[in-house]
């Protein structure tokens, strides 16, 4: 009982409560759910999620938006295919081009926010159609799909029914944990995000940590157009088109404060697999398809109950430990 | 008040959870082995072949996006697989016309236990890839409405021939204005490679008339807010110049009829629309538009489950069969118009006729 009433305190407890449930049930109720073929899908699908997750939670945890998450993808994705297809240049050095640019883009939209007074929630609406705009004037709305087989086959590789793709978004996931709980560019980003006057009197450079923020939200953004461009065997302009609401479903899920101030990377690689086992239980379950936005919408609240939940009997349990106390 | 609100998400799940329920009840109890076998193409075997289940013949259906375009596919797909003793069609589409959501969907499918998808993608070329994946699973797949980029490994895709269909269309609309004026053209998401076929057409049938001028292409009209957006724009704007306009894409055919059934002012222009949404037969009815280019949901939703069908016995498609089968585009104008679906229904019936000579038969048959 001690044990239960302890894990439910943990934070993560309104992810993994559910997650645990969840799969459980498709088990016991879809014997195709452990196939071969739908666990690697299901691994390639969170492999996007969790990195685009990753991403918005960057950019939560300074207290900001990213609303241009999938615009980079989308940018990220046509320069990469332009540079390979149209230019010819080789598979690694496009690849790089596309992170630098998503890095730049991430930059770009760092600096506007401090160095504006505008209000960061438009200059990441505005850089949503701006990086849209300028990938749509560069392909013409035309697919790059004479890539070369190299990318395809980066997606298809398989360790087991592991594909390749997931471990770079694991490691991906780990240089992410590590910045944020063991660099000082981690904390100062976490203190800017929860509270910035208090930051900058405690001597962070307030306005390099935003860019720097938006910067690794913007490199992650890049590493996912790369797989997202790998699994569709082509550079297209709707790459990201679906990102924006899931980036933040998962970073939510997994306990990222829209207010800014904290991150929690484990919260949000358990999002993105939470999310995309709902998305797989639906259809398994045979729900009709014109249900699931209601249906996802009701997750999202009652997972945001059960934390509530949580969080009133831990202050329930503190007040009574403290009345004991006296 | 969080008491209230809990209650009531419950309630919601627990209604959720028994109208899933009782969906696939229902498509479970409806397999076609209680059916009267209609014995239309005696070559195609009712039921499961020697060595097959019931399991072998699962099959699914997965549109690019929600559209009416597919309303008549569950109905037609489900004669099908009454005709051939086989279970209905179990289906999956995705909200939005995005490639990522629509691969879930498939995934699903195929987790579910489904041997064979018709579908069309929600992205020509993204979907390809989700096709080559699909096919190495040693899932048959057969996409209708729209061809993926080619090659695929689509067996084939029943779908109507854009180009020409865009090229009929502009035809139709240059008469209509006696050979001569302004004619706009409108066409869906820049992202679909059929927007670039079906400009081409517009564009080729105007150049076949000297005193006909294009006035603009309008295009990523892809949705139903877009559409009455530019469309509406285009009409405020240009209203006066435009003697024809061809509208290419559902959405923009849709707020086409609209604005037509609105607004007096532009009883000049000739239109000509694509598909059969209740609006555009409306603005047909009353006179204000010319007509619409149907497509043929119904043959590609019917023959597409006899071809899973066939492809599961053994069949195989022809070498040197064409990767693209046009399922024909046909023009709805006032005279045709209160008996289109009967119309489109014969001319399925006429092409499922000769379907077999264009596979061979599994061996031994």
């Amino acid at each position: 009982m001690q044990l239960a009433k302890k894990a439910f305190r943990h934070e993560l407890t309104s992810v993994i409560l559910p997650l645990v449930i969840l799969f459980l049930a498709l088990i016991v109720s879809s014997p195709g759910f452990l196939s071969a073929y739908n666990i690697t899908s299901q691994l390639q699908s969170i492999t996007i999620y969790m990195i685009i997750g990753l991403a918005q939670m960057t950019a939560l945890s300074l207290g900001h938006l990213n609303l241009a998450i999938g615009s980079i993808g989308s940018l990220t994705s046509i320069l990469m295919g332009y540079s390979m297809q149209e230019m010819g240049v080789p598979v690694l050095p496009a690849l790089l081009i596309g992170l630098v640019v998503a890095t730049i883009c991430g930059f770009f939209q760092g600096l506007l926010i401090t160095r504006s007074r505008i209000s960061p929630f438009i200059i990441s609406l505005a850089l949503l159609s701006i990086y849209k705009g300028i990938g749509v004037v560069i392909s013409r709305g035309v697919p790059f799909d004479g890539l070369p087989d190299a990318i395809k086959l980066f997606n298809r590789a398989k360790a087991g029914v592991v594909p390749v793709t997931f471990f770079v978004a694991l490691a991906t996931a780990i240089m992410v944990y590590i910045i944020f709980r063991y660099s000082k560019t981690g904390l100062r980003v976490e203190a800017t995000g929860a509270n910035p006057r208090a930051a900058l009197y405690s001597g962070i450079q307030v306005k390099s940590t935003v860019v720097i923020g938006h910067s690794l939200s913007g490199l992650l953004c890049g590493i996912a157009a790369i797989i997202q461009t790998a699994r569709f065997g082509s550079a297209q302009i709707s790459v990201g088109d679906d990102w924006m609401l899931t980036s933040f479903v998962v970073a939510v899920l997994g306990g990222t404060l829209l207010s800014g101030g904290k991150a929690s990377t484990v919260g949000a690689v358990l999002g993105s697999v939470l999310m995309v086992l709902i998305n797989n239980a639906l259809i398994l379950w045979n729900v009709n398809t014109y249900m699931f936005p209601a249906i996802l919408g009701i997750v999202l609240l009652s997972a945001y109950e059960v934390d509530r939940g949580r969080l009133n009997l831990i202050k329930r349990q503190s007040e009574l430990e403290i009345d004991n106390e006296k | 008040m969080k008491k209230i609100i809990v209650v009531l998400l419950i309630i919601a799940l627990a209604g959720t959870a028994l109208y899933a329920n009782g969906n696939s009840d229902t498509q479970s109890e409806t397999t076609g082995s209680d059916r009267e076998f209609v014995e239309k193409y005696p070559e195609i075997a009712y039921g499961p072949v020697d060595g097959k289940s019931m399991k072998d013949y699962k099959f699914g259906f997965s549109f690019g996006g929600i559209a009416d375009y597919a309303n008549p596919v569950e109905g037609m797909a489900n004669m099908a697989a009454s005709e051939l003793g086989i279970p209905d069609i179990t289906i999956q589409t995705p909200q939005n016309w995005v490639q990522n959501e629509q691969n879930q969907k498939l995934d699903g499918l195929i987790a579910s236990g489904m041997k064979g998808i018709f579908m069309m993608t929600s992205e020509p070329t993204a979907g390809n890839e989700q096709i080559n994946k699909m096919v190495d699973a040693g899932i048959f797949i057969v996409t209708m409405g729209g061809p993926p980029a080619l090659p695929s490994k689509s067996t084939l895709t029943l779908a109507t021939d854009v180009y020409q269909s865009a090229y009929d269309a502009t035809i139709i609309v240059i008469e209509a204005i006696g050979k001569k004026g302004n004619v706009v053209g409108l066409s869906g998401s820049l992202n679909d490679t059929n927007t670039q076929k079906r400009f081409k057409g517009i564009e080729d049938a105007c150049a076949n008339y000297p005193d006909v001028t294009l006035l603009q292409l309008v295009g990523d009209i892809s949705s139903a807010e877009s559409s009455m957006t530019k469309v509406g724009d285009l009409l405020a704007a240009r209203g006066s110049e435009i003697d024809g306009l061809v509208a290419m894409d559902y959405y923009a055919a849709f707020a086409t009829a609209a604005y037509m059934l609105e607004n007096d002012n532009y009883d000049h222009i000739k239109a000509v629309g694509i598909d059969s949404d209740d609006k555009v037969i409306e603005a047909i009815k009353a006179g204000k538009m010319v007509g619409t280019m149907s497509q043929n949901p119904w043959a590609q939703a019917y023959i597409s489950m006899y071809t899973l069908k066939m492809l599961a016995d053994g069949w195989t498609y022809k070498d040197g069969q064409p990767a693209v089968v046009d399922s024909g585009s046909y023009l709805i104008d006032a005279s045709t118009v209160d008996d289109y679906e009967p119309m489109v229904i014969g001319e399925t019936m006429k092409m499922m006729q000769t379907w077999t000579d264009r596979f061979d038969p599994p061996a031994g048959r």
